[in-house]
């Protein structure tokens, strides 16, 4: 390298470090991509099992989806919309809540355990998890993710998904409001994956992923559950809160997680991250530890008390008086196992 | 047991690195929000293959490349360039150094160039890697990336970015 190229890399250096001092604080967060990375190795073993399925059924999937499912596949079209997006991404939260939402699931099938919420840098959503009965800790056989595109974003469907053409499959209007599958000419792809968009009656639209169906509920089900999605943004009541941050403290991530249907066991999460490079998830859950879903975070430490287990782990040691985890530890405020003492407000 | 080990390896990672790939990630998109997106991605697609990246005799250049393929792979979508507006600073935005005006100049003329070629140039000047390494992170051929390398410096000189330089080859 000379000249130029030099010269360049001077002030590449030097044009990243004046924009690096007006940036604002980072919200990536290590811990929260260890949990968005384990559900996808999850969901990478069903779409393993079923692509295998889709090898010995190859007569094509396609043909799954278009049996009574509406209009049959049509191509993408020539001219696509004029506002495309991508679900989940909504502006930062302000004020003291730390977990909104942009819908709330109705029906859903007995097979669901638990129905999480989550806020994080790629935007929110609303999980319902298939599993045993073991609380909110039920996980493992499949799952119900539903995400909304922006106000007044019509999606449009990838020209290229997996191996093939992205297709928009026609189904069955759902409330009414137009509806279609996501699907593609790969037809692993289109076995493995189970994508519903569908209009809201508030005009906005949703996407519900679905994993872990029989070919024999691959359309009914998750036309079922879009049918009773409760459009609308839901900030739901918290079972924490923090009665003091320090400064330089940023929320990168929230969640909520209920069982199914009683909503008595719960776990609650929020990731903070503080000076920009220290990573503390605070959690807050039914019970003392005794049938308690998650081991005493390492590093970490937790306290009981009140029927409710507080915990607070880091991804490595912060640095200075106000970054140790007991003090951390004292700033979380648990609100107890009655929801009615529950709130939205989360920061001080 | 052994998923605490592999996970606590991996935050200590992250958390080392994390710096250092948002402002590779600013460099590419000009957008510090999409960069803690594009970070946030990359590194949620690098947990799901650890095991790949601690076989990597480079893990700091693995999780680069899973960087730099994910936000090309945005780009595809068109959807980034469509719905924001990157190249132009925050109006409210004061900074008084005095090489502002470079700075300036540089985040446009780099916003102007073509996904590649910003990742290219990205790589080579902002990363130092050479021209085979380059080629190697961003999976195409030397030649590729010699030819990416000029027709960007060709871009830059033509800008302000770059125009009171000498035309000394890439």
């Amino acid at each position: 390298m000379s000249g130029d190229g030099e010269e360049l890399s001077v002030r590449m250096a030097r044009y990243v470090a004046a924009e690096e001092r007006s940036a604002p604080p980072s919200r990536v967060d290590p811990a929260l991509a260890v949990l968005r990375g384990r559900e996808r190795r999850r969901r990478r073993v069903w779409t393993v099992t079923a692509a295998a399925a889709a090898v010995v059924l190859s007569a094509g999937s396609l043909a799954v989806l278009r049996d009574g499912g509406g209009a049959g596949p049509a191509e993408v079209p020539s001219v696509l919309p004029t506002a495309t997006g991508r679900p989940g991404q909504g502006a930062p939260m302000t004020g003291r809540t730390v977990l909104e939402v942009p819908a709330r699931f109705g029906w859903l099938p007995e097979s669901v355990s638990a129905v999480e919420y989550r806020s994080g840098p790629g935007g929110s959503d609303v999980v319902a998890l298939v599993g045993p009965a073991s609380g909110v800790g039920g996980r493992g056989g499949g799952q119900f993710l539903l995400t909304a595109f922006p106000e007044g974003v019509t999606p449009d469907v990838d020209p290229l998904i997996g191996a093939g053409d992205g297709l928009r499959i026609g189904a069955p209007p759902v409330n009414g409001q137009e509806a279609y599958w996501v699907s593609s000419s790969d037809p692993a792809f289109a076995a493995a994956t189970n994508l519903l968009r569908f209009r809201g009656a508030d005009g906005i639209w949703y996407q519900l992923e679905s994993s872990g169906l029989s070919e024999a509920d691959r359309q009914s089900v998750p036309l079922r559950i879009a049918a009773g999605v409760v459009p609308g943004r839901y900030v739901p009541p918290m079972p924490l809160a923090l009665s003091s941050l320090p400064a330089d403290t940023v929320v990168t991530r929230a969640s909520l997680r209920r069982s199914v249907p009683d909503g008595a066991a719960w776990r609650a999460e929020v990731g903070f991250q503080q000076d920009g490079s220290h990573y503390v998830t605070v959690s807050a859950e039914r019970g003392g530890g005794s049938g308690s879903v998650a081991p005493v975070p390492e590093p970490g430490v937790c306290a009981s008390g009140g029927g409710v287990r507080r915990c607070v782990e880091e991804v490595q040691p912060g640095s200075g008086a106000g970054a140790t985890l007991p003090v951390w530890l004292n700033r979380v405020v648990a609100r107890g196992p009655d929801e009615g003492a529950w709130s939205a407000d989360v920061l001080p | 047991m052994a998923e605490l080990t592999r996970d606590e390896e991996f935050t200590a990672f992250v958390a080392s690195r994390a710096v250092w790939l948002r402002k590779v990630a600013y460099l590419l998109c000009a957008d510090w929000h999409r960069a803690d997106d594009l970070v946030q991605e990359s590194i949620t697609k690098l947990y799901t293959h650890w095991g790949r990246a601690g076989r990597a005799e480079n893990r700091d250049g693995y999780a680069r490349t899973v960087l730099v393929n994910t936000f090309l792979a945005e780009q595809r979508t068109a959807w980034w360039r469509r719905t924001r507006t990157a190249a132009r600073p925050p109006e409210d935005q004061v900074l008084a150094e005095p090489d502002l005006a470079v700075s300036l100049d540089l985040r446009e003329a780099l916003a102007a160039l073509p996904p590649r070629q910003r990742a290219t140039v990205v790589l080579r000047y902002y990363c130092d890697l050479s021209v085979e390494q380059t080629a190697a992170e961003l999976g195409c051929s030397s030649g590729n990336v010699k030819s990416q390398s000029s027709r960007a410096l060709e871009t830059l000189r033509r800008s302000s970015a770059l125009r009171p330089l000498g035309r000394s080859g890439a």
